[in-house]
């Protein structure tokens, strides 16, 4: 095999070594990996096999509080003209309902069986950054709790889970009730990247060694395009959060058509992430499906190469379907017509992955086991919603539906056969794997025929109620319509579907007791790496992978990795480690320390939380004060990184040294603040839509920039910040007695000249008389100049901080990684504020 | 590069979607409704694309990578990708001749 990294890949011939184990090596092994011994530690742990299960816990919990709120809404629906519920608490329940399943169950449930199965998976000890996977679990378990406890006080957001303006603007929605959706949505998102930012540098950079693309499992394929894919979609979501919370609390007019603004711009904003956020969750659940169906059915998945293409296509040309949701809003025809295509080509990568399955099925000898069961059940209904999906992408047909509960019907056919089957598939395969103890088969056939009826006594009589023209969030409806046989139907099933939940949490209850034999092993003799026997240090010794399926064609493997005769046997220098490997070949590059367990990433979430939250209330002191303390948090958690290793390198097993930690382009923290940029460009970028946008809708209202002189100043002063960013790095590198200091001192003048630049463009648009809530214009240009502002003050910071480091000691030539890093992000602010100052002072120009 | 051989076709498709969708808005901006010449980009622009893509797809069947190495299914996946794009392509140019 060609080598990627200079690797001799022949060395993987020395596995499985032959020579006995030294004693106490795996002793050391445990210690390193000791699991949580008081509740304190319980709460600061950071393994994954401990916060992936907390994660999936509180996933499944938001599931069940949101499937009460649907109960009630059956209840009040089940007769003409029923009391139940008054109208106002219907609303809530009803944008509750909606915004808790897609936004705190259906993305953090597959997020959660990501940090839980994809290190095993793997191969690896741990994902690579495991505080930031407890830190977004922390925020999220926080911010989750605090947004769905507004119910109980009549504070939930009422406007539905899409948030239309202008009904959720402050003119029809004065309370604080959609702010609680803004600032809680958009918090949340944040740590749903921070989630994808771990997944992502996970799946490339912590294989296995010898798990090429062709052997990465399709669950890790689809997780890893999953991620991708939410850091392209969510600062779509988090952009417009942060616009509609600035024209509720400050006037700026983005979506107010008095002021040059248009609402049709939060549509496309909305559904640039809702869309897609469909596939985002479908991905994760067809890559468990893909995982799954071979197992049981004792056989490979067939066509394994056109599903991980369908994957992928799918994560394309989802982003190419988005304004299908747009069809009645008045776009223009042409445009109609691109999204209509677009939205019927998109079943084409669909298509392809369930006749994989079928196929799959075919091919082997399927076991109808509970996991088999929720698998081929989740085909069926997946498949019904994707042929009324097909229906509805058709612009005729869609004008006739559109808001209907014809759509109910569809999106939840699709949702609930596309996620939530998929779901308990793997709930059901892999539990055995992470509590040791399988589900009760005898329960779990209960559970998955209880969920099947009731899914389509619920919702296939929906389809008949859309096409008998009632429409979509009422809260009532009037007698002899020929709606209330199916709705009374419908909330059969919906009870029925409740009855299943309720058996699958008395037996989880019961799986999770804390006593009992705990020794299931590979019930479902799965082929995976994450099968092999495993404690809180994941699997004793790194296999080298041969196969897509290793446990199937490498025979002895089980035994040969639980003996300790692959890679990283032990913990050679007492720490936490996982070796990193190359992004295409997975070939050994170096090993990563896993820090030990602290209390500041869950400070820090707990701080974030309440600065986001707090700001719902208008408390803006306590709101700040709560922000400077997550920052302080989040600093000393920094604080502790880019350490030195005590040892250059170390001898991972079979004789082959790596080093103990490496900077630049080749390591792990340098691929996640490239994602991170990715994230803050793509806010960046959509905020420059916007400004395209609401400058087509408006031009008659837009005035002409400041003098291009303090553009040649801006742009300049850019320029050095920039130059001084990529210098300050290379200086370091060049060692010498000044060359820490030279550094740091380039570094902080850098991210100084980006502050400067920023203040002097700010200043020039005051100057011209522009305000933020006059105009379109306004809002979009201090808006764009906010988020410029926004990095600048973050490169004020971390200038601040590499000043410290450097007083401290802490910067050397020999362990760059803080300078690239900083430098890195500062240069990136440079860039995008001069794209800022280039779209705002040249576009449309002077009029 | 070997990301750009597995994913090639399917970039252009996306590249393509946001072009046309691109083309409209302008024609909704600057141009008149139906306007023959914004339908001519389209096309222009669609056949551009659809040369890039076939022109990948014939680049990865040029190649003879070892069947046991990694880099031919990673050709398997990138040759798959083009002519799923290459179909989608046509497909989605058909509404502007209507």
């Amino acid at each position: 095999m060609s080598s990627e990294t200079g690797f001799d890949t022949g060395k993987y011939d020395r596995f499985p070594t032959q020579a006995p184990r030294p004693e106490g090596e795996l002793e050391q092994l445990q210690d390193a990996w000791c699991g949580p011994r008081s509740p304190w530690e319980w709460i600061t742990a950071t393994n994954n096999n401990i916060i992936g299960v907390y994660y999936v816990g509180a996933a499944m919990l938001f599931f069940v509080l949101a499937g009460v709120l649907a109960l009630l809404m059956r209840t009040q629906l089940a007769l003409p003209m029923t009391g139940f519920l008054p109208q106002e608490t219907y609303n809530q329940i009803f944008t509750m309902h909606g915004t808790v399943m897609m936004f705190l169950f259906a993305v953090p449930a597959v997020e959660a069986l990501g940090v839980l199965l994809l290190p095993q998976m793997l191969g690896a000890r741990d994902l690579p950054f495991p505080r930031l996977g407890a830190y977004a679990f922390w925020a999220y378990l926080v911010g989750g709790l605090a947004f769905f406890c507004s119910l109980f006080f009549g504070l939930a957001p009422n406007g539905g889970w899409f948030m239309y303006p202008p009904l959720t603007s402050m003119t029809y929605s004065p309370g604080i009730n959609a702010d609680f959706w803004l600032l809680g949505i958009g918090f949340i998102e944040i740590s749903a990247i921070a989630g994808a930012i771990e997944i992502i540098v996970g799946v490339l950079k912590t294989r296995a060694p010898g798990m090429t693309l062709d052997k990465l499992p399709v669950f890790a394929w689809a997780m890893l395009i999953f991620a991708c894919m939410i850091i392209i979609a969510f600062p779509s979501i988090i952009l417009a959060t942060l616009l509609l919370e600035l024209e509720r609390a400050l006037g700026w007019p983005f979506f107010d058509p008095l002021k040059g603004g248009d609402p049709m711009l939060w549509q496309h904003l909305f559904w640039f992430f809702g869309h897609p956020e469909v596939y985002i969750i479908f991905l994760p659940a067809a890559g468990a499906m893909s995982t799954i169906i071979p197992a049981m059915a004792r056989t490979k998945l067939v066509g394994h190469s056109l599903v991980v293409m369908a994957m992928l296509a799918t994560g394309f040309i989802s982003f190419g379907v988005w304004a299908h949701h747009m069809f009645t809003t008045g776009m223009p025809q042409i445009s109609i017509n691109y999204f209509s295509a677009a939205s019927m080509a998109v079943s084409v990568p669909a298509g392809v992955q369930v006749f994989a399955w079928i196929a799959t099925i075919a091919a082997g000898k399927m076991r109808f086991s509970t996991p088999g069961l929720f698998a081929v059940g989740g085909l069926i209904i997946f498949v019904m919603g994707g042929l009324t999906g097909v229906m509805v992408a058709m612009v005729p047909f869609d004008w006739q539906a559109h808001d209907s509960y014809f759509i109910v019907a569809h999106l939840h056919y699709v949702l609930i056969g596309g996620m939530v089957f998929p779901l308990f598939a793997a709930i059901y395969y892999w539990l055995p794997m992470s509590s040791a103890r399988p589900l009760s088969e005898r329960m779990g056939k209960w559970v998955f025929w209880l969920m099947f009826a009731g899914h389509n006594i619920a919702f296939l009589p929906m389809h008949l109620t859309g096409l008998m023209g009632m429409p979509r969030r009422v809260y009532t409806y009037l007698p002899g319509r020929g709606w209330d046989l199916p709705n009374f139907i419908s909330t059969i099933g919906a009870f029925l579907f409740g009855m299943a939940v309720l058996l699958w949490v008395i037996d989880m209850i019961r799986n999770f007791r804390p006593f009992g034999p705990r020794d299931a092993g590979n019930i479902h003799d799965g082929p995976g790496l994450e099968w092999l026997p495993s404690g809180s240090y994941s699997v004793r010794s790194i296999p080298v992978v041969k196969s897509l399926y290793p446990l199937w064609d490498q025979p002895g493997l089980a035994r040969d990795v639980e003996a300790g005769r692959y890679f990283l046997p032990g913990a050679p220098t007492g720490e936490r480690q996982t070796i990193v490997t190359s992004p295409l070949n997975a070939e050994p590059q170096y090993l990563l320390r896993i820090p030990r367990p602290s209390g500041w990433h869950v400070f820090g979430a707990v701080f974030t939380a309440g600065f986001f939250l707090i700001l719902t209330i208008q408390a803006y002191a306590v709101a700040v004060i709560s922000g400077v303390l997550a920052i302080y948090c989040i600093l000393r958690w920094c604080w502790f990184l880019d350490r030195p290793a005590k040892r250059k390198t170390t001898d991972i097993g079979g004789g082959i040294r790596v080093p103990n930690s490496v900077a630049g382009p080749t390591s792990h923290g340098w691929w996640a603040m490239v994602i991170v940029l990715i994230v803050g460009g793509m806010v960046c970028l959509l905020a420059g839509f916007s400004y395209v946008f609401l400058w087509s809708r408006r031009p008659d209202l837009w005035q002409a920039p400041p003098d291009i002189g303090s553009l040649a100043v801006v742009l300049g002063m850019l320029m050095v910040a920039g130059a001084g960013a990529v210098a300050a790095p290379r200086i370091l590198r060049r060692g010498g007695a000044r060359a820490a200091t030279g550094a740091t001192v380039l570094l902080a003048l850098a991210a100084g000249a980006v502050l400067a630049a920023t203040l002097v463009d700010g200043q020039a648009w005051w100057a011209t008389g522009l305000r933020p809530d006059a105009s379109s214009q306004g809002a979009t240009v201090y808006a764009l100049w906010a988020w410029g502002a926004t990095f600048a003050a973050i490169c004020g910071l971390m200038g601040a901080y590499v000043v410290l480091r450097r007083l401290f000691g802490l910067i050397a030539p020999e362990r760059p990684s803080t300078v690239d890093l900083i430098g890195l992000f500062v240069a990136f602010a440079a860039a995008q504020g001069a794209g800022i100052v280039l779209l705002t002072r040249l576009f449309p120009g002077a009029s | 590069m070997r990301w750009v051989t597995m994913t090639g076709g399917l970039l252009i498709w996306a590249l393509h979607f946001i072009g046309l969708y691109g083309i409209a808005s302008a024609e909704d901006v600057w141009g008149a409704p139906d306007a023959w010449s914004w339908r001519l980009a389209g096309v222009v622009f669609s056949l551009l694309c659809l040369a890039a893509t076939v022109g990948v797809g014939l680049w990865l069947a040029r190649q003879r990578p070892d069947p046991e190495e990694p880099e031919a299914w990673e050709r398997r996946v990138g040759l798959t990708g083009a002519l799923v794009a290459a179909v989608s392509i046509v497909w989605q140019t058909g509404p502007l001749a209507f």
